[in-house]
């Protein structure tokens, strides 16, 4: 490589410095065009004394109501928060098992893998459908991007105009976004993985399908599942604040308390969604050591 | 297992990567059963003559064929139960790492099943095609390595589990390029003896291609030397004489100052 190739040239060093400023312009113009100042993240008058109300429900979370009088028959305090925790895994469990369905169905489709043949020296298709493989492809990208660009919440006030506020419609908020994303990453998982036993086992008569399950899926699959699980700790946390729009997670408990201003019962909701995205997390780190490593 | 063959012809094939010609107007005859290796040095086209006999790589110019069927005139179905005949190694060994030594054996024979009948055999633990791979294992002294994972292995039990799978394909030809490349001399010594000896024993067509000439001398009835993608000799290795080797690399020294 000669000494030129290495030596910056004015033209790059500009472009690099446009591309620097750009960058802190756009900093500068949001926080002007926001009217932010640092001052307004300091409490006003009262909310100081509402916040340090909050922070000592920190440290003495509630174990049992804090409202006055209870109607007769309420469970205790302690088993509501438990069946918030469990209806919140359940709607995550079910949202990612639909979402994982649909990851691998469109993460197939949305490889360039899928629809390439592997002895053939063209970057997509194969046989009779050679002309409109590059189309299909196209539409399942496209379809992907759609699927994760609107927002699970977004999803859900969707559903929950069309539906009402059933549990499917939380289920397909979350399964949507979510399945979505799978397909995006899990494609290009796909796409990433070393190709030569797919060549070696076209090379051997395999069909396009049989290396693709047999060759690419196999090498992927390590990256596709850890990443599956990353995935289900951030359904948890999504099915959670579903809560907000109605749905018995624990979103919605944690609301009702905030109204009432019993900041104490927050924090119990709060602590328990910890605990439960912390055992989450351990469980699926656990099982991805499992898997990737063996 | 092999039925009678012609066998494998190049008439007069040639091949261009991007204006470059890999291969020039080769032209060859493999009888069935016979054992033959390309020797040469590297870029001289050993690889894409190789990739040709299964179509992996379609000729620019000329034909191959296989008992006088031309590979780029066949249908796809066609094709596929051409290359179910060819076991085929590539100098990576193209097995799955992370799959079990059994699993990647068993791939061997999907060139000759359905879609469906393939995940069929995968999903059931069906004992007769296991006994199958261990006994093929087992006849290449790694048997117990069944239930392995193929990252777990060493080198040379990586490409002894290769062999397995083309052995467990039933093919009737044995294509391996550069089989010996990544073995230390003791372990490329043992490889060649094993792959020259199966094959006689199995009758398939061998084809091979090699760097060590030596090693093809002593153990590969037949030799053709390339040369910047020519054939420079083609004949028994007995008659290979000093001079002919001697031009083979002079040439490619002069190849590489021009």
């Amino acid at each position: 490589m000669s000494a030129e190739a290495l030596a910056v040239t004015p033209a790059r060093a500009n472009r690099r410095a446009r591309l620097i400023l750009g960058i802190f312009l756009a900093a500068l113009v949001s926080w002007l065009a926001l009217d932010l100042s640092l001052s307004d993240a300091l409490p006003r008058q009262g909310g100081g004394s509402v916040l340090s109300l909050f922070l000592e429900g920190a440290l003495s979370p509630a174990t049992s109501y804090e409202a006055a009088e209870v109607p007769a028959g309420t469970p205790p305090l302690l088993s509501k928060v438990l069946g918030a925790v469990w209806t919140t895994l359940l709607f995550a469990i079910a949202g990612m098992s639909l979402a994982v369905v649909l990851g691998l169905i469109f993460g197939f489709l949305g490889a360039t893998s899928w629809w390439r043949d592997e002895g053939s020296d063209a970057p997509l298709g194969r046989g009779l459908l050679q002309r409109l493989m590059p189309v299909l492809y196209a539409v399942v990208r496209v379809w992907i991007a759609l699927m994760r660009s609107v927002h699970e919440l977004l999803w859900a006030i969707l559903f929950l105009v069309a539906f009402g506020l059933n549990n499917f419609s939380a289920v397909i908020a979350i399964a949507i976004p979510y399945g979505g994303t799978l397909a995006k990453v899990f494609s290009e998982m796909l796409d990433e993985c070393p190709r030569e036993s797919a060549r070696s086992l076209r090379a051997i008569g395999a069909g396009p399908v049989q290396v693709f399950l047999w060759g690419l899926l196999p090498r992927a699959f390590a990256d596709m599942s850890a990443y599956a699980f990353y995935r289900f700790e951030c359904a948890v946390r999504s099915s959670a604040v579903l809560g907000f729009f109605g749905y018995p997670t624990i979103g919605y408990y944690l609301k009702l308390s905030a109204e009432n201003l019993h900041y104490r019962e927050v924090w119990t909701y709060l602590y328990a969604l910890i605990a439960l995205v912390l055992i989450v997390e351990l469980w699926s780190s656990k099982l991805r050591e499992r898997i990737v490593i063996r | 297992m092999s039925a009678p063959t012609r066998g494998l012809e190049f008439r007069s094939v040639s091949v261009h990567y991007d204006g470059r010609a890999a291969v020039t107007e080769l032209d060859l005859r493999v009888a069935p059963g016979e054992a033959l290796a390309l020797v040469g040095p590297s870029g001289c086209g050993k690889t894409t003559a190789l990739s040709l006999c299964n179509a992996m790589v379609r000729p620019s110019q000329g034909a191959v064929l296989i008992d006088d069927e031309d590979l780029s005139q066949v249908s796809d179905s066609q094709l596929r139960s051409l290359r179910a005949r060819m076991g085929f190694i590539p100098q990576d060994l193209g097995l799955v790492p992370n799959l079990r030594v059994s699993q990647n054996v068993l791939s061997g024979r999907l060139g000759k099943q359905g879609l469906l009948r393939s995940v069929a055999a995968s999903l059931s633990v069906r004992n007769a095609e296991h006994e199958r791979a261990l006994a093929i294992l087992d006849e290449l002294g790694i048997g117990e390595k069944l239930f392995h994972r193929v990252d777990s292995l060493s080198g040379g039990e990586r490409q002894r589990v290769a062999i397995a799978r083309a052995l467990y394909q039933e093919a009737d030809y044995l294509i391996a390029d550069e089989p010996l490349s990544a073995l230390d001399p003791a372990r490329a010594r043992e490889t060649i003896t094993l792959l020259t000896e199966v094959a006689r024993a199995k009758g398939l067509t061998l084809l091979l291609s090699m760097h060590d000439i030596e090693l093809a001398r002593e153990f590969v009835p037949r030799l053709v030397g390339l040369r910047a993608g020519r054939v420079l000799f083609d004949g028994p290795s007995g008659e290979l004489t000093d001079e002919a080797l001697s031009e083979l690399y002079d040439l490619e020294e002069e190849d590489r100052v021009g």
